[in-house]
């Protein structure tokens, strides 16, 4: 464990070292430094041992240990890191690609921090250094200082609320590790029940949970789509870790002492009310949006609802796993795999020709088939198409939810589900079909490898979802015992066969193109020809439907999402969180760059290790 | 062979039209489709656009700006594809023969399978050349569209000759 | 584990599970030729014989040339027609083989939508606006009459408390095959109408038929389609139309065996046909409210009696 932090935090530096020099050999370089780094990940993440480092701090107990849910959670962020790593290499920019990595890095570090620490305090740094470094993150490629802004205020305030929840959880004692907390809520103490609830929050917003969304969507225009990927696809699961860490303290019986309805807490109705309403918001806001970064945020925030969902209902009754966890850790897994898939041709796309509003993108696909295909794979996933990964996600969390007894929330949750076509076809017609547009005929394509890669992940993930599932209850001793033939999924109320479904689904195709080939060969012409009552499209024709697509239904639920979302009063408090402190740490950090943050980390990390190997409490 | 014609006899029962309709015969066209007359007994529907359609009918005079709407038209559908010329106007001009603008002939631009004399010709009359075509596309006579690829040249010249050089450079794609 | 004695190669099983989607096909092809024949006699027309759309079909089909937009085009085509017999494949006739046990009713939602992605996916390739008017038309239609269908077809699993059909079929069965007092239209009444309600919507019909607006957005996603690429369409609405009557059915009316979910789809049919017929088309922003409003209502109500009774 000690070593993964001292080889993330070298490699973080050397890369950071490199971004002096900014050539096109650094970029490489740098790239794979990160990959060596990240594959160096992926070798911890087969040790099995319980590594941990601790250190006293005050009267607190700082530990960190590498146990089975750091494990289930630290290929998210290896994925991602790989993903936007190999990503990068087609990206043709100079300045910041150095820079990047390093902080990506250093990033990926705190959220390891987040995914192993064993006391809140420990969980605390780790999320103040996944923070920190996300805004020169975010910094690095924004356009403006909005984004910034509102990443910071977002952000400092999610740091804040968490580390006010842990002391009142811990009732002020700074005693903050985990039993203690569990034994303060056990208590029902008002004040550990406060904290509960800041803590929470605290999770939402790095999640982008509404109604704390806002700076998702804000920071994601003004970033290059890059570094979306990554947030979206790495950061936001350390909001995941800590629901699903919030949840085991808490629990089901927990929540139910504070009175129950039809079986179900008080508590987990009213969040799960909140957060279905503000999918549905979410969702409506993404079919709506126009730039494709802030199309795909909503989608996220969309999607992550559902996590959200499925854990605060979850009820731990056995030793078995819940299909509700099941379900969590699948979407997980899917919602990382397919936003970065999707944020990463947007990237590309954004690279070649400068803009990613849907209003201007269009055609792309006609250029770059296999880049399409990459992110039209990802979006059936997104939108559940069975037998990919997202399914088999989604399919866990409905029926949990159906196991539950929620069925409104059910029947909303799938109205959510629909209603994620919608973006999902803005987001292919959008930026990939339709007219090829003059200013982009020059396109070319990229990421054939990475698209293969992807599609098979997506694809297999989803074939083999049962032996993830065995990933997340097996101890992991063995490959062998991981990977199950056993296709079928069960709950107690459906189940699915991935294996029969992909076959079925397989021969049905071979049906339709029997069909289809009965008929005379097809001559392909250009997709400008078409039928346009008579006339042939004059060149300076627009023939791209690329504002307002779904312009009545826009016009029929905006006025209703407006009062649901509550827009107003979050946008007044978003802007008086950037007052407050924003205004503040811009000076401070204005002067920061990536090398300059890297060797500082590399320091801090390196006398954290000293100190820890001074005390002797090194435990390699 | 056999097959052929069995296909034939099949296609006759389901043909398509797309109208072109800013000619006057259009009014003719509501009687022809709806209960007066009920074309679709036959199978014969009006469709929405080229690429569904089978018969293109064209009901009236045309001018050099709606003829080059026309052959784009036609050029759209798939093949087999059958033409009907509705009225005098685009037989030989009609009433408009001597305008500066219209068309007197269709047939030098585009293949007609069937002319419908008359100024304008009445329901019935469109009724009976409708059959007249399902006889013939049973009999797999109507093959004008054939000609169209046999003798492109000499419609293409026309096409030329009327419109200048360069008049498909519009429909480049 | 696979276990190789269970791994039955059954030819029959497998040759029924082929044939299901032709039947269905066929089916629904005839449903068209009855629908164009009642709005014929309801117009005082005599109207094309009932064969009709078989013969459209085979006219499709043997088109001497064909325009595509390229091999993505293709593709959505090909996922379109793949869509509804996948999952014609996971709804229970009695005494048919069916992959029912290996995918419940959240699998068959989702099946439900590959089709129309595909053929979304094809007008999308193409520049034509109007290809993409209809898609969005329809995905906005999808929206809106998903809650109140959802919320009728969730009553439903309320009250079986399963999401199985084939336990759902059995449940209602249990009366005997003739006996309606255990269908789910009996038992649930008010959400079943309200789940009828959004079917008109499931099913594209008027006064719900914006996707195919023929004389608004040329015929919307079917706009670019000849050839055999509208033969194709053709075949996956008809295909489409009858699984979409089969769930119905067998949610609602108590499945059966197939001619009997077919003779209850036709009635289904029927029903929607004449209120297509008499119905006029409305605004998509109409369509919308009428569907989040009232049968949302009476489909929440239904609800709210299986829950609290
Ligand atoms: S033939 Fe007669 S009725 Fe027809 S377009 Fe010419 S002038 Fe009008």
């Amino acid at each position: 464990m000690a070593t993964l932090l001292i080889v993330f935090s070298l490699c973080a530096a050397a890369v950071g070292l490199l971004s002096l020099v900014q050539s096109r050999w650094s970029k490489l370089a740098a790239i794979v430094l990160g990959l060596i780094a990240t594959g160096y990940g992926w070798l911890h993440e087969l040790s099995t041992e319980a590594e941990s480092i601790s250190f006293a701090f005050f009267n607190s107990q700082v530990a960190y240990m590498w146990t089975a849910i750091s494990r289930v959670f630290w290929p998210l962020v290896l994925f991602t890191l790989t993903f936007v790593y190999v990503a990068l290499y087609e990206v043709r920019e100079r300045r910041w690609i150095e820079s990047f990595v390093a902080l990506t890095l250093i990033n990926a570090l705190g959220i390891f921090l987040v995914f192993t620490s064993r006391s809140f305090l420990a969980l605390f740094l780790g999320w103040e250094v996944m923070s920190w470094s996300g805004l020169l993150i975010v910094k690095l490629t924004a356009t403006s200082e909005k984004p910034v802004r509102s990443y910071l205020a977002w952000s400092v305030a999610s740091g804040v609320l968490l580390l006010a929840g842990a002391l009142l959880m811990s009732k002020g004692t700074w005693d903050l590790s985990f039993n203690t907390v569990v034994n303060n809520l056990g208590e029902y103490d008002v004040v550990a029940m406060v904290g509960l609830a800041l803590a929470f929050v605290a999770f939402l917003i790095k999640l982008g949970i509404p109604p704390f969304h806002l700076w998702v969507p804000t920071t994601y225009e003004g970033v290059d789509p890059m570094v979306s990927a990554y947030l979206s696809g790495a950061m936001t699961k350390a909001g995941v870790f800590g629901v699903v860490l919030l949840v085991l303290i808490t629990g089901f019986e927990w929540f139910a002492q504070f009175g129950m309805f039809r079986n179900i807490p008080w508590v987990s109705f009213f969040i799960d009310g909140v957060i279905i309403a503000g999918a549905v918001v979410a969702t409506i806001r993404a079919w709506s949006a126009d730039d494709a970064s802030v199309l795909l945020a909503y989608s996220s925030i969309a999607q992550l609802s559902y996590v959200v969902i499925a854990l605060v209902l979850m009820k731990v009754e056995s030793y078995t796993l819940p299909a509700a966890f099941m379900g969590a850790m699948l979407l997980s897994y899917a919602h990382t795999l397919f936003e970065v898939s999707l944020f990463i041709p947007v990237g590309w796309i954004y690279h070649q020709v400068g803009t990613k509003s849907i209003a201007s993108l269009g055609g792309a696909g006609h250029k770059m088939p296999v880049t399409f295909m990459f992110g039209f794979v990802a979006i059936l996933s997104a939108v559940a198409i069975p037998p990919l990964v997202g399914f088999a996600a989604k399919f866990l969390i409905y029926e949990s939810i159906v196991e539950m007894k929620v069925y409104v929330l059910s029947a909303l949750a799938l109205v959510v589900g629909a209603g994620a076509f919608m973006y999902a076809f803005r987001y292919v017609y959008g930026i990939f079909w339709g007219q090829i547009k003059h200013e982009y005929k020059e396109v070319s394509p990229v990421g054939i490898v990475l698209g293969l890669f992807s599609i098979a992940l997506t694809v297999l993930l989803g074939i083999f979802n049962t032996s993830f599932q065995q990933f997340l209850t097996l101890p992991l001793e063995s490959f062998r015992n991981l990977l199950t033939l056993d296709f079928e999924t069960t709950t107690s109320v459906g189940g699915w066969h991935s294996a029969y479904l992909l076959a079925l689904f397989i021969t049905a195709g071979l049906i339709a193109l029997l069909v289809w080939s009965s008929g005379a060969p097809a001559r392909w012409i250009s997709p400008r020809n078409t039928w346009y009552a008579g006339e042939p499209p004059k060149p300076e024709w627009n023939l791209q439907v690329s504002s307002h697509f779904y312009g009545p239904f826009e016009r029929i639920l905006d006025p209703y999402a407006e009062k649901v979302s509550l827009e107003k009063w979050l946008q007044s408090l978003s802007s008086f969180l950037e007052k407050a402190i924003g205004d503040v740490i811009r000076n401070i950090s204005a002067d920061l760059n990536a090398s300059a943050l890297a060797s500082m980390l590399l320091l801090v990390v390196l006398a954290i290790v000293a100190y820890v190997a001074a005390r002797g409490g090194v435990l390699l | 062979m056999e097959w052929a014609r069995l296909i034939d006899k099949v296609t006759s029962k389901s043909l398509w039209m797309m109208m072109y309709c800013t000619g006057c015969g259009a009014i003719e066209m509501p009687p022809t489709v709806t209960s007066r007359w009920d074309v679709e007994r036959f199978g014969i529907m009006p469709m929405a656009t080229p690429r569904q359609a089978d018969i293109f009918l064209i009901t009236g005079y045309l001018t050099k700006k709606t003829l080059k709407r026309v052959i784009y038209v036609y050029e759209q559908m798939p093949e087999p594809k059958y033409v009907i010329a509705h009225g005098s106007c685009p037989i030989d001009g009609g009433i408009y023969y001597d305008s500066y603008n219209t068309i007197n002939r269709l047939d030098l631009f585009i293949p007609v399978d069937l002319y419908i004399q008359g100024c304008m010709p009445r329901a019935e009359a469109v009724m009976d050349a409708l059959l007249k075509l399902r006889e013939m596309v049973e009999k797999g006579e109507a093959n004008a569209w054939q000609k169209y690829h046999e003798n492109f040249e000499y419609y293409d010249k026309n096409q030329k000759a009327l419109f200048g050089e360069n008049w498909r450079a519009v429909m480049t794609l | 584990m696979i276990n190789l004695n269970n791994f039955q190669i059954n030819v029959w099983a497998a040759l029924s599970l082929l044939f299901l989607p032709i039947y269905g096909t066929a089916i629904g092809l005839l449903f068209m030729g009855i629908f164009r024949r009642l709005s014929a006699r309801i117009h005082q027309r005599y109207g094309p014989p009932l064969w009709q759309p078989y013969a459209d079909v085979i006219k499709l089909f043997s088109k001497k040339s064909n325009f595509s937009h390229g091999w993505v085009y293709d593709l959505g085509v090909i996922m379109g027609l793949a869509g509804p017999a996948l999952m014609l494949w996971f709804i229970p006739f009695n005494g048919l083989p069916n992959m029912a046990p290996y995918g419940d009713l959240i699998v068959i939602l989702y099946t439900m939508v590959i089709g129309p992605l595909g053929m979304a996916l094809a007008a999308a390739v193409g520049a034509s606006p109007w290809g993409v008017l209809g898609v969005a038309r329809a995905l906005g239609m999808m929206f809106g009459y998903e809650l109140p269908f959802m919320l009728a077809v969730l009553a439903v699993v309320a009250k079986a408390g399963t999401l199985r059909l084939t336990e759902i079929a059995a449940m209602q069965q249990s009366a005997g095959l003739w006996n309606p007092s255990n269908w789910f239209y009996a038992l649930v009444p008010v959400a079943a109408v309200a789940g009828h309600i959004a079917l008109q919507g499931v099913m594209g019909e008027k006064p719900f038929d914006q996707a195919i607006a023929p004389h608004e957005i040329g015929t919307g996603i079917m706009t670019e389609f000849g050839g055999k690429y509208l033969g194709m369409m053709f075949l996956f609405a008809a295909l489409n139309l009858f699984a979409e009557l089969a769930l119905f059915s067998v949610l609602f009316l108590g499945g059966g065996p197939l001619w009997l979910v077919t003779l209850k789809a036709l009635f289904l049919y029927v029903i929607a046909s004449l209120v297509d017929i008499t119905y006029g088309r409305f605004r998509p922003d109409q369509a919308f409210a009428l569907l989040w409003k009232w049968p949302t209502v009476l489909a929440l109500i239904g609800l709210m009696i299986v829950l609290f009774s």
